[in-house]
């Protein structure tokens, strides 16, 4: 720009500022303008926020750089973008009211408010803000929650943003506005809520960096409703599950039957179907007790322990690699699994559980815990991505937003983000006795991460803490005592809403590894109990699954009734939940009583205990029936949706068929001399947890003829095998 | 093929060797003390055996059979074949050493790669189970008396076989588990036989489990006391790979105490120590020892392999201590408060986590150090790393000179190829030049931070010496008998190549000469000064017809010219069991090289000329007549294995049954490095693995001389134009760099389509300044302009055909005149 210009703009900048009306207030850029790009989407992801910009113009993604968006609009080209001799030509405004061609279209109106706080700014010269600006510390919804009962009339929220100066102020129509669930309530552009059909939701406001929600319920209109007596909670789990469905409507199922109970809770406590012993057992037991018996004998099995260390497995991506030079050596992932299943075996306590894991160190053999840090960086160690991982895994939030830009759906912020890695950079692994064999330690005096904006050190911090003292320490252990303090609700809600979810095939925050403030649980108080009862028991994994799998709302039947048909958020029925790819296959060779066998380990070896995942040996079954890649933290790498491929596989592929030809189960119980009634309740009982009805029974006589063979048996038990009901915990 | 095979491992993997072994493995894979065993050698080409040597003493061959055929489908990884077996009838001492032992057997004509053989203080029991299943289960056991060493095998397959032994115990008593498994490096790639051992007691339940130690690295060991009488099961399983066709093992069972570490870990020749040993399940117990009063091995780097002993069982592992004549001193609130001056060897243990140990010793300006760690290379739980700072500096200043691990060389694994892990690399090396003189602290600490009993540790602080190391390796397959045996038919020649290893800190930069220790009568050795600092150089061993057959272990001795005392240890290393990514599970090492003389080979070769020149961008043909005996016939291959630098060679040059001359050719870049050097050239049978060597009679011819040098002349083309479909000159002028006698002929090279040089071609004599080169153009010929036209100058010295390459010229091909 040469010189005559800039004292053009000069004069005119003088002039203009000596010529503004005295009772003008003034426009702050970041106060004022900056919020209309956000409202407006000028800095959303889309639009000029995209990381490289828009059509040649870039802000930051929803303004976590207030510096560099100035610079860009206002001193970046000189009189284009804002041109204060001519405020009205200034490219932004232009744009903004497609008055000129604009690939975001129009976006405001020229009379608007927002247009004219634009204008005014650049009439005002465009200034930049002192370093005296109030910046905003919290927004607040007015009111903070909504019901909608009989009335059915929309009501409107208020934004009211505070700032650090004390002051407040009403920001409604600079809030960007979002609802959970439309159908039970919609928000609109101003505010307004509008209730739809029975349920629950939040909706949300964003001002700045800060969301927040608001509960909203919403009733049916026309109330005839009864909570029957007995519906009573069995211990503290049930009471805000029940006070929820009071409040909503909503009436629980009945209570499951007996087998149906078995079933499940086997299936969900150690991975098995019940075998016809332990079925004719538990419904030859009468006493009032037996469902509470049951659960701690399943909790006492091997299996509870590989169960866990599989799920845990999973979200730690555990892998092994032949090529140990560059990869975690199968011998490494070996010791890792069975260091998980002692943890579990033993009934470690899971705030030990993580601080070990979180604070490990030593070889990876003889320490398998510090495989923590050869699993989760998956190849070169990246402290970011170990961070990223360690949020996930043990807050269930997902800060890695927050690397390139404040967090848009949550509260934490890039020196939130850089402060958390900051614990990590200072790992480092090395070779140690064998090719196969890394030791893990800390390099105490490794610098902190640096800020990805000004490349400036950001020391260790908490989410949402304290920065802890570590110069000199191995920070990672601070980490570790702050992470699984007892009052520390990240860590104790994240891993009750783990367990929870195991139980009822989704968590009360769903997905489970997603916390955030836009993602709230669907009942506060139930998940806040969850965790109460995990710190009360010291951390005890099992005392909190007997406290879970004892509960009334866990033995309600997946039977609905008028009200609940709808829900599955809630809690009021059973969810009726595929079974996970391992409990599948492990399930129909328990039922057949042929097992399947796994490369390079001993007979006998369930897919639930394969180290590293049956699917990485290349079975078909697990791979169709969606067992977890393991190549992330989350938790829905593992799908057990149904899909054609598994229905498919189930009637042709080679795991039903080989198995059911291979299976001596038939033809042991003709050569004992059973009768073909105890042949066929055998083979229910095997398959589905349950003895035949009498329609059942007779139909299957009808079938199978008076004087069955073993081949006709076969085709019966390949019948239920590829039931519904077989493949599916209800 | 086979060739193209292996080259083409080497050069995308460089990983798995595919080479074939003499000798694949060695069955049993040990003996007791005083036993007399058959050992059964399997592998291929081992017509004619006579004798089984070992590197050490107390292992006696009594006998060897012929060779028994054996159909062996074992799918060796690398490319091994087994076709036969040769039983050697073995004494082994009751004094013999205990412990891994190498033997090689020795055929009439070959000597094969050594196999490791192991010696235990117990009678052996052969694992009885033939079939899987015999003795998988605790109940269906193997029973064995105490005190014993099974001999058994992890039977390959997807069964995932596993073996339970079952010893009689009597309440109190202890019971010692040693297992050995990856530390006998039976097989080279496949076997992976990293077992896991596991104690069951009486009533089935678990005592003990182990599967890899600070000790023994992959191998396990155990000790319990039997808390009722009955019979107390050992379990042996592969942690996890399949087993493979030799997943061989041998358990030791018994009374003995089993201790993991040592202290102090050294001390001082003929010293008598109180040695404080600490057990796998953290007792203690102490023993009194007298060290060796004479030097160890050949040198302060050796150890004295000491095996404990309790209620007079000797413990079958040894804890290895150091024996250095160093002031011995022992961590103490008194002894590291004092300043010390080198040589100097510190002992301590760092027992808490976080604990940092410090050491004071004194060093004079100019001083150089070598500061040596000796923990995990003692077996013991320390990852030691340290640092110096100058005594008085404040407690965060940065240290004047710190290490944590350290590599092959500064360790002293010269011999061994670079993929190495062993887990003495941990052990931090530094040499310390003090820049002023002054009292200096040294810290030891743990870089993961741990602490404990079993983090035992010694520091030598010695004044740093150069030394040079004589040893011989092959680049990738560091078995190969082309690359590192030494076996010389009587009446012929063998060449090798030595290398020269470096030790930790600066090295002798100076000209070295080799000086052979033992070579038996009728065998003397040529071999060439080290120079350029070039570090590795051919050796030629010459054995006289009246040589006597057999193996001698000779030594190689570095000397520098110039009287500089230099220290060295020859050595020579042996990598077994190399896993994928070519990382080696074990290893090892002999500091005397095996050199056999071997029945007379049927062929000699010869070159014609003991001294050839070569110039910088010429080429040298060296006419190579083979000498053949009545009666043989067979092809044989010819290839130079080393050559200067910046000396190429052509590919191997093969002799058809029936001939008797080659040309061997060899080109000089033109940055090769002027010299004399030694050359020699390899001619093989190629029954057998020509590449690597294996099953075929190598001899060498004498050492030529190859000079290279300064080429003779340059050329210095003028441009020259043609017509096409005419004839015409390209001159050039000519400027002698040194003389030469008759005359020299000039060839065109690079000369384009349609153009061809005319005969005669022009013979240049000392004195000429110009040549002309007749050429012709064709009407075939491309219109244009040719550049990089090069003349070949040959010139005959001593007999043998001197090429070299001159010039740039540029040829104009341009149309002939009335031509469209």
């Amino acid at each position: 720009m040469n010189l005559h210009r800039v004292m053009k703009h000069f004069w005119l900048l003088t002039f203009m500022a000596a010529s503004l009306p005295a009772a003008e207030p003034a426009v702050s850029f970041r106060s004022d303008v900056m919020p209309v790009f956000f409202r407006a989407g000028c800095n959303s992801g889309g639009c000029h926020g995209a990381a490289s910009g828009k059509d040649g113009f870039r802000l930051s993604l929803f303004g976590y750089d207030a510096a560099g968006d100035y610079f860009r609009l206002a001193q970046q080209i000189v009189g284009r973008r804002v041109d204060v001799a001519a405020p009205e030509q200034s490219l932004l405004l232009l744009k903004a009211i497609n008055a000129v061609p604009h690939t975001g279209g129009k976006l405001l109106e020229k009379d608007s408010p927002h247009y004219r706080t634009l204008l005014r700014w650049i009439q005002q010269g465009a200034p930049d803000d002192d370093q005296a600006v109030p910046l905003v510390t919290g927004i607040a919804l007015q009111p903070a929650a909504l019901l909608f009962d009989k009335s059915r009339a929309s009501q409107p929220l208020r934004v009211v943003a505070r700032y650090s100066n004390g002051q407040s102020r009403e920001v409604t129509s600079l809030a960007l506005f979002s609802s959970n669930n439309k159908t039970v309530a919609a928000i609109g552009d101003d505010g307004v809520v509008k209730p739809g059909s029975r349920g629950a939701t939040d909706v949300f406001a964003r001002f700045d960096r800060f969301t927040v929600g608001a509960e909203v319920v919403v009733l049916p209109e026309r109330d005839n409703f009864q909570w029957p007596a007995s519906a009573v909670a069995f211990n503290a789990l049930d009471e805000p599950v029940l006070r929820r469905l009071q409040q909503l409507r909503i009436l629980p199922s009945d209570l499951c039957d007996d087998a149906t109970f078995l079933r499940r809770v086997t299936f969900d406590l150690i991975g098995l179907p019940p075998t016809e012993e332990e079925y004719r057992r538990f419904m030859a037991d009468k006493s009032a007790d037996r469902r509470a018996r049951l659960v701690d004998a399943l909790l006492k099995r091997p299996e509870y322990a590989e169960l866990w260390a599989a799920k845990w497995a999973g979200w730690l991506k555990l892998l092994g690699d032949t090529n140990s030079g560059s990869g975690t050596d199968h011998k490494a992932a070996l010791a890792y699994f069975e260091w998980l299943t002692r943890q579990f075996a033993g009934n470690t306590p899971l705030n030990r559980f993580a601080q070990a894991q979180i604070a490990a160190r030593g070889s990876n053999f003889i320490q398998p815990e510090s495989n923590f840090y050869t699993m989760l960086p998956a190849g070169n160690y990246s402290a970011k991505a170990v961070a990223q991982d360690v949020a996930q895994l043990f807050t269930g939030m997902r800060i890695q937003c927050a690397e390139c830009h404040n967090h848009p759906f949550d509260r934490w912020t890039q020196d939130d983000y850089y402060g958390f890695v900051s614990f990590f950079t200072g790992v480092k692994r090395k070779v140690a006795s064998e090719p196969r064999e890394f030791y893990i330690y800390n390099d105490n005096s490794a610098p902190p991460a640096a800020h990805m904006l000004d490349e400036r050190p950001v020391p260790a911090r908490f989410l949402g803490g304290d920065a802890p003292d570590t110069k000199g320490r191995d920070p990672r252990a601070a980490l570790a005592a702050w992470l699984t303090a007892p009052e520390n609700t990240l860590f104790t809600r994240n891993l009750a809403n783990r367990i929870w979810a195991h139980f009822f095939g989704r968590g009360i925050v769903e997905p489970l590894d997603d916390f955030r403030i836009t993602n709230p649980p669907s009942n506060g108080p139930l998940l806040d109990t969850l965790a109460r009862r995990l710190v009360e028991h010291r951390f005890d994994q099992k005392a909190l699954i007997r406290d879970i799998v004892t509960s009334r709302t866990y033995q309600l039947s997946a039977a609905t009734n008028e009200t609940n048909r709808g829900d599955d958020r809630q809690f009021s029925h059973a969810a009726v939940r595929r079974l996970p790819a391992a409990m599948a296959l492990d399930a129909i060779a328990t039922a057949t009583g042929f097992e399947t066998r796994f490369k390079s380990l001993p007979p006998g070896h369930r897919a639930m205990q394969v180290y590293e995942s049956g699917r990485k040996q290349g079975s078909y079954f697990l791979t169709a029936f969606g067992e977890s890649e393991r190549k992330s933290v989350c938790a829905d790498d593992e799908v057990t949706a149904p899909s054609f491929a598994q229905t498919l596989h189930l009637i042709n592929g080679d795991t039903v068929l080989k198995k059911l030809q291979a299976s001596t189960v038939v033809a042991s119980a003709l050569k004992s001399g059973r009768k073909p009634e105890e042949i066929v309740t055998n083979l229910f009982i095997r398959t589905l947890g349950r003895e035949p009805g009498a329609k059942e029974r007779s139909a299957f006589r009808d079938i199978i003829g008076g004087s069955p063979v073993e081949a006709d048996y076969k085709d019966l038990w390949w019948a239920l095998l590829n039931s519904t009901e077989f493949l599916f915990q209800h | 093929m086979k060739r193209l095979l292996c080259l083409l491992v080497i050069g995308l993997a460089a990983q798995a060797s595919a080479l074939e072994h003499m000798v694949e493995y060695a069955w049993p894979r040990g003996a007791g003390r005083g036993e007399t065993v058959k050992v059964r050698f399997h592998g291929i080409y081992l017509d004619d055996p006579v004798e089984v040597v070992g590197y050490s003493p107390g292992i006696r061959c009594l006998s060897v059979s012929a060779p028994v055929p054996v159909d062996d489908k074992g799918g060796y990884a690398h490319g091994g074949k087994v076709t036969a077996y040769v039983t050697a009838r073995l004494e082994i001492a009751k004094d013999c050493p205990l412990g891994e032992h190498l033997l090689r057997l020795r055929t009439r004509t070959l000597l094969a790669e050594p196999v490791t053989f192991h010696v235990s203080p117990f009678p052996t029991v052969s694992e009885t189970e033939t079939v899987r299943g015999q003795n998988d289960l605790p109940a269906k056991a193997q029973v064995i008396a105490p005190n014993s060493t099974v001999s058994g095998r992890i039977l390959p397959g997807e069964d995932m076989d596993r073996d339970c032994f079952a010893v009689e115990l009597k309440k109190g008593q202890r019971l010692g588990v040693v297992l050995e498994a990856v530390r006998l490096g039976t097989q080279h790639i496949g076997a992976e036989n990293d077992c896991q051992i596991r104690v069951l007691g009486p009533d089935g339940g678990e005592l003990a489990r182990c599967d890899d130690t600070a000790l023994l690295v992959q191998d396990p060991l155990a000790s319990v006391t039997a808390a009722m009488d009955g019979l107390h099961v050992v379990e042996v399983s592969q942690q996890m790979h399949t087993p493979g066709p030799h997943c061989f093992y041998r358990l030791h069972l018994g009374a003995f105490a089993v201790p993991t570490t040592v202290y102090p870990p050294g001390g001082r020749p003929g010293e008598k120590l109180t040695l404080r040993l600490r057990g796998d399940a953290g007792e203690f117990f102490e023993q009194s020892i007298a060290l060796p009063a004479q030097g160890v091995g050949s040198g302060e780097l050796d150890f004295y392999r000491f095996h404990a002993e309790a209620g007079g069982v000797l413990t079958p592992v040894a804890l290895p201590l150091r024996v250095t004549p160093h002031e011995n001193v022992l961590e103490s609130a008194e002894t590291m408060q004092r300043t010390f001056n080198a040589p100097v060897a510190f002992n301590g243990v760092i027992e808490k986590d976080g604990e940092v140990d410090e050491w004071r010793f004194h060093a004079a300006k100019g001083e150089r150090l070598e500061l040596r760690v000796f923990a995990r290379t003692l077996g013991t739980t320390l990852d030691a790393s340290i640092s110096v700072r100058k005594a008085g500096a404040a407690p965060y200043a940065p240290a004047l000179a710190e290490a944590d691990d350290a590599t092959l060389a500064e360790r002293g694994y010269w011999s061994c190829h670079t993929r190495l892990r062993p887990k003495d690399l941990l052990d931090p090396v530094l040499t310390f030049h003090a820049k002023e003189t002054a009292d200096y602290v040294l810290t030891v600490r743990d870089t993961r931070g741990f602490g404990g009993m079993g983090h035992v540790y010694r520091v030598e602080v010695t004044p740093h010496r150069e030394g040079l190391h004589p040893y011989v390796n092959g680049q990738f397959a560091f078995k190969q008998p082309r690359a590192v045996a030494f076996t010389v038919p009587q009446g012929n020649r063998w060449t090798l190549n030595v290398s020269l290893g470096e030790g930790a800190g600066p090295s002798f930069k100076g000209e070295v000469e080799l000086d052979a220790v033992g070579l038996p009568e009728g065998v003397t050795m040529q071999a060439p000064r080290y120079v350029n600092g070039l570090r590795q150089m051919p050796v030629q061993f010459i054995a006289n017809a009246r040589a006597r057959p057999g193996v001698h272990f000779i030594q190689l001795l570095a000397r520098a010219v110039d009287g500089t005392p230099l220290h060295g240890r020859p050595q020579q290393g042996f990598t077994y069991t190399d896993r994928r990514g070519g990382f080696a599970w074990h290893i090892a090492t002999a500091d005397r090289f095996a050199l056999a003389v071997v029945d007379p080979a049927p062929m000699r070769l010869e070159c014609g000329a003991s001294r050839v020149s070569l110039a910088r961008n010429g080429e040298v043909t060296l006419d190579l007549q083979v000498r053949r005996e009545a009666g043989f016939d067979e092809p044989l291959e010819l290839q130079a294995d080393w050559l200067p630098p910046g000396v190429e060679k052509g590919p191997p040059v093969p002799v058809p049954p029936g001939q008797s001359t080659a040309q061997l050719r060899l080109r000089a870049a033109a940055s090769a490095m002027p010299g004399v050097w030694p050359i020699t050239v390899t001619a093989t049978t190629v029954k057998g693995d020509v590449l690597f060597g294996a099953g075929c009679r190598l001899v060498t011819t004498p050492v030529i001389q190859l000079d290279v040098s300064e080429p003779y002349l340059t050329v210095n083309f003028q441009r020259a134009a043609i017509e096409r479909g005419k004839s015409g000159e390209l001159t050039a002028s000519l400027t002698h760099h040194r003389p030469f006698t008759g005359k020299a002929s000039a060839k065109l090279l690079r000369l384009p389509h349609g153009v061809r040089q005319l005969e005669p071609l022009p013979q240049i004599t000392v004195g000429d300044k110009t040549c002309a080169f007749r050429v012709e153009v064709t009407h075939d010929a491309l219109v244009g302009q040719y550049k990089e036209l090069a003349a070949e100058i040959t010139i005959l010295e001593n007999g043998q055909p001197m090429r070299q390459q001159s010039g740039s010229g540029t040829l104009r091909v341009d149309p002939a005149k009335g031509s469209k």
